[in-house]
């Protein structure tokens, strides 16, 4: 058994594979975004607001100041997001 | 989507994860480009529409007149997505005819729109039924008023053990 242990710590220490994980990310709550939304129309804030939905769903009701990319044509559409990768964007 | 954005560089992303169902429900103002009309939604249960459809196909879905006995409309995410995703692809077995299409590919669509018989039963299938009432509020425009929905989309179909055809010809 110490000899299986030994040898899988090996393996793993120096045989370095593709490790597919859950993506994390942050979280907002609806109070935040009403919050956000706030201080983004106040010029406190600069954010994207992405509406990840269909564009028939988008057309019918969307939350104000939000951008239409829906993820089943996502390449279509994703030219909006722009061309600074540090600009916060928060999908929906 | 965050996953997809993340995909084409952009590092600063957070996800408002209550989306547009938790931003109505706490009261705050949406804005509309095209509201679609309110038209009750009527659903069918996995075991319903599988008992409809083991009766459409012994009669080779067709009734007397030929018109077709039952049409579904499968407007999950498409197989490329779906493949990309690295999703498993099938598709409700039956011989009735399947309209495959996305739910935007109806927008301003008339041709599409205009295949969808009037005559028989059109049952919708999402993946989990949530989407479905925008599709029959908007089809209900153009006079489309026939169309039912499976209830909890293609998850209950799976969950009920009806059965499905895997399909790899639609990867193509």
């Amino acid at each position: 058994m110490k000899r299986y242990c030994l040898f899988l710590i090996i393996f793993l220490l120096f045989f370095p594979f593709q490790i597919s994980a859950i993506e994390r990310f942050e979280i907002i709550t609806t109070a935040e975004m009403k919050q956000m939304l706030t201080d983004r129309s106040s010029g406190n804030a600069d954010f994207l607001l992405v509406n990840g939905l269909d564009r028939m769903i988008y057309n019918h009701a969307t939350i104000p100041g939000s951008i239409s990319i829906p993820l089943s044509s996502f390449h279509e559409y994703s030219e909006q997001l722009g061309l600074d990768l540090d600009k916060l964007i928060i999908p929906y | 989507m965050a996953v997809a954005i993340k995909q084409t560089g952009h590092t600063n992303i957070t996800i408002y994860n209550g989306g547009l169902k938790d931003w109505i429900k706490a009261g705050h103002k949406v804005s509309s480009v095209a509201p679609l009309p309110k038209v009750k939604v009527h659903f069918v249960n996995a075991d319903e529409l599988q008992t409809i459809l083991q009766e459409a196909d012994q009669r080779n879905c067709k009734d007397r007149k030929n018109n077709p006995l039952v049409t579904l409309i499968d407007f999950r995410m498409s197989p490329t997505l779906q493949a990309k995703m690295r999703a498993d692809t099938y598709q409700i077995q039956t011989t009735c005819n399947t309209i495959k299409a996305q739910l935007d590919d109806f927008i301003d669509n008339r041709e599409l729109i205009q295949s969808l018989p009037d005559m028989g039963q059109i049952i919708s299938i999402s993946e989990t039924g949530n989407r479905d009432r925008f599709l029959v509020q908007y089809l209900s425009q153009f006079g489309k008023t026939n169309i039912r929905a499976l209830k909890y989309g293609m998850r209950s179909w799976l969950k009920t053990g009806c059965p499905i055809e895997r399909n790899s010809s639609l990867n193509n």
